[in-house]
C-alpha cells in the first residue's frame, strides 16, 4: 500500500512515491535538491531534471550524474504544452534505468519551466495522475516542483491533490489525496468537501479517461459531503466513464450516499463494502 | 360512524384538519370515524401516530384492513423536517396504486424543548405550502390537549385550515393565511466557542466543531455524520452567504448547538425538505443536513442574514 501524506524533507523519499513540491520564493530549490540528487546518486538510481538547472549556482557535483532535460525539447512549440511527451520521455528513462542497472528512476520535473502558469487545472490534474500511475507501477521516484509565485493558490491546492505525497510542514496540504493504487484503482483518502470538489471531479474526469471502468478505495476517507457526491455522479455520467465502483467506505459515507438518493438513481457507481 | 362535513369542497392539495381531543377515548373516536369514512369511501388510510396511538388504533381495528396502514416513523428520528418528505413518499407510492389517500399524523410531544416545538409548529404551517399543488389528499393531526402546552395549541390551531370537532368537519375560523412569525431564538449558552469563516476554512470549522463535541463523547459515525452536516452549511455560507460567516458552538441540555451566522438569504421555506428530484443534482446539501441532525432552526431575512442552528444530541455519559 503507498504512503499518503506530508513529508518534511526529501530525504525519505522511496521508490514509488510521487510528490508535490511548492516551493516559496524564497525557500529557492537548492538545498532540497542537492539532497534528492545525492541520495540519488547514493542509492544507484538513474537521474533526470526536466528543466534547465535549478539555481544557477548549484554545484557541478550535485548535477554530475544527473540528465538535465531542455523543457523546451520536451514541451513543443504549441501555445499549450505537450504534457505527452513529457509522459513519454519518463516512461522510456523508467524502462532504460531499469535495463542499465540501476535501482530506479529519479525525476524532478521543475513545472514552472514546463507549463505556463494559465495552462489549467485539468491540464496538470491529467498529467499528475498519468506521472502517477506510471510511478506506482515502475520503479521510479518523481517530484514536482511549482513555484508558489508562479502558479495561483487554487491551481496548487488542486495539483497536490493528484499526489500522494507532499513536501511541507505538518499543516499543509489539501484536504483530499486521489492517487494510484492498482490497475485501474485509485485511493481517495482525506475529506472531500465543496473546497476540493472542482478538484476532485476532475481528478475522476482524468481517471475515467485512463481506464473507464474505475475503482475507487475510500478506505481512508474520513467524509464526502454533497458538493463530492455529486462530483463523483457527474463524473460517472460522463461520457467515458462506464462504471465506478467504491470500495472501502465508511458508514457515513454509505448513508449520505443513500440519503442523497443516489443508491437508487440511475448512475453507474456502485457501492461495494 | 360516518361524520358530517361542512364547508367543505372538493378540489387539489391538501385538506389539513386539526382533531383536539382529550384522553385516549376521545383520541379513538375522532380518528375511527375518520377511518371509517375513508374506507366507506374506498379509499387507502396511511396512519403514522405514536406508539401507544398506534396499539389502541391496531386493537380497535379487529381483523386486517389492508386498506390501513400504520407507517413506521422511527426511523425518522426526531427532526420535524423529515415529516414531509416522507408523507410525500407514502403518499406518491400510494397515488401509484390509483386510490385516493388520507392521512393521520400525530406527533410524540413528550420531551419536547422550545426549538422542537417551534420547529413542529412550522412544520404544520409548511404542509399547507408543501401540498398546495399536490393531488387531493386528506390529513387528520390529532392534538392530545392534555400533553400539549394552551399556547402550542392556539398557535397550531392558526396553521391548520379545517378542524374536526364535535363529529363534524369544517373550516377553521382560527386558520390565518399570513407568513409564518417565528419566535426569537433562543439565546447562545454562554459559555459558548466562535470561529469567523471564510474560503478554505471548512477543515477549521470541522476542527472547532469536533473539538466541542470531544469531552461529551460524540464519536465514530455520529461525530462524522456531525462533520459533514456543519461542512454543509459553512460551505453554504461561503458559496451563497457572502463569502464568509461566524460559527458558534455550545453545549445545551445535552444537545450540542452549531449556529452558523451568515450575510445571505435563503428564500426558500422549504429548503431542505423536498426529496431530492432525479432531474438535478443540485441543491441536495440542506437536504443532507436535515437527514443528519435531530433538529435545523433556519431564520434568514434581507434585513438581518441567514442563521442555521443544528442540533445534535449527545451521548449520555
Amino acid at each position: 500500500m503507498r504512503k499518503s501524506g506530508v513529508m518534511p524533507t526529501l530525504d525519505l523519499v522511496e521508490v514509488g512515491e510521487h510528490v508535490c513540491w511548492i516551493v516559496d520564493p524564497l525557500q529557492g530549490y537548492t538545498a532540497a535538491t542537492s539532497a534528492f540528487l545525492a541520495d540519488g546518486e547514493l542509492f544507484g538510481d538513474k537521474m533526470i531534471i526536466v528543466g534547465s538547472p535549478l539555481d544557477p549556482h548549484a554545484s557541478p557535483r550535485a548535477l554530475r550524474d544527473a540528465m538535465v532535460v531542455d523543457p523546451r525539447s520536451v514541451r513543443g512549440d504549441g501555445s499549450a504544452p505537450d504534457m505527452s511527451s513529457v509522459f513519454g520521455l519518463v516512461r522510456r528513462e523508467a524502462d532504460r534505468a531499469g535495463r542499465q542497472g540501476y535501482r530506479a528512476l529519479r525525476v524532478l520535473a521543475v513545472m514552472d519551466q514546463l507549463v505556463p502558469p494559465d495552462v489549467g487545472t485539468d491540464v496538470l490534474i491529467d498529467h499528475e495522475l498519468r506521472m502517477d500511475e506510471l510511478v506506482a507501477d515502475n520503479a521510479a521516484i518523481m517530484v514536482c516542483a511549482y513555484g508558489r509565485d508562479r502558479f495561483g493558490a487554487a491551481t496548487l491546492d488542486h495539483v497536490a491533490c493528484v499526489h500522494p505525497r507532499e513536501l511541507g510542514n505538518g499543516h499543509s496540504g489539501p484536504s483530499f489525496r486521489m492517487f494510484n493504487s492498482g490497475p485501474d484503482s485509485w485511493t481517495v483518502c482525506g475529506v472531500v468537501d465543496s473546497d476540493g470538489a472542482a478538484a476532485f471531479g476532475a481528478a475522476l474526469a482524468a481517471a475515467a479517461a485512463l481506464s473507464p471502468a474505475l475503482r475507487l478505495r475510500l478506505d481512508d476517507l474520513e467524509l464526502m459531503d454533497a458538493a463530492g457526491m455529486r462530483a463523483l455522479v457527474e463524473a460517472a455520467a460522463g461520457t467515458s466513464v462506464r462504471r465506478i465502483t467504491v470500495e472501502g467506505a465508511n458508514p457515513t459515507v454509505r448513508s449520505c450516499w443513500e440519503m442523497l438518493g443516489y443508491s437508487t438513481c440511475e448512475v453507474p457507481v456502485e457501492l461495494t463494502p | 360512524m360516518i361524520t358530517e362535513t361542512a364547508g367543505v369542497t372538493e378540489g387539489k392539495g391538501l385538506r389539513h384538519e386539526l382533531y383536539s381531543y382529550s384522553g385516549e377515548a376521545q383520541f379513538l373516536t375522532g380518528v375511527m370515524s375518520f377511518i371509517d369514512d375513508a374506507l366507506a369511501a374506498g379509499e387507502i388510510v396511511l396512519v403514522s401516530v405514536p406508539e401507544q396511538r398506534e396499539r389502541v388504533l391496531r386493537e380497535r381495528l379487529t381483523g386486517s384492513e389492508p386498506r390501513v396502514v400504520f407507517m413506521d416513523t422511527s426511523a425518522l428520528g426526531r427532526n420535524p423536517a423529515r415529516l414531509i418528505p416522507a408523507w410525500q413518499r407514502w403518499i406518491s407510492e400510494r397515488a401509484e396504486e390509483g386510490r385516493p389517500v388520507r392521512g393521520v399524523g400525530e406527533t410524540d410531544w413528550n420531551g419536547r424543548g422550545v426549538a422542537e416545538t417551534a420547529e413542529l409548529r412550522y412544520h404544520e404551517w409548511l404542509l399547507n405550502l408543501a401540498f398546495a399543488a399536490s393531488p387531493a389528499w386528506w390529513l387528520l393531526c390529532p392534538y392530545d390537549t392534555d400533553a400539549v402546552a394552551p399556547e402550542t395549541m392556539r398557535a397550531v390551531g392558526r396553521c391548520h385550515p379545517f378542524v374536526l370537532e364535535s363529529g363534524t368537519h369544517r373550516q377553521s375560523t382560527d386558520f390565518i393565511q399570513e407568513p409564518f412569525a417565528w419566535d426569537e431564538l433562543e439565546p447562545a449558552c454562554d459559555p459558548f466557542e466562535e470561529l469567523s469563516y471564510g474560503r478554505g476554512d471548512l477543515a477549521a470549522v470541522r476542527e472547532k466543531v469536533a473539538a466541542c463535541a470531544a469531552p461529551y463523547g460524540l464519536r465514530g459515525d455520529r461525530l462524522r455524520e456531525t462533520l459533514v452536516a456543519v461542512t454543509e452549511v459553512a460551505g453554504n455560507s461561503i458559496v451563497h452567504g457572502g463569502g464568509h460567516g461566524t460559527l458558534r458552538t455550545w453545549v445545551q441540555q445535552g444537545t450540542l448547538i452549531c449556529e452558523f451566522r451568515d450575510g445571505g438569504v435563503i428564500a426558500d421555506p422549504m429548503i431542505g425538505r423536498r426529496l431530492p428530484a432525479s432531474r438535478s443534482l443540485h441543491g441536495r446539501g440542506m437536504w443532507l443536513v436535515h437527514q443528519l441532525c435531530d433538529l435545523v432552526q433556519i431564520r434568514s431575512t434581507p434585513e438581518s442574514g441567514t442563521i442555521v442552528r443544528l442540533h445534535i444530541a449527545l451521548p449520555s455519559l
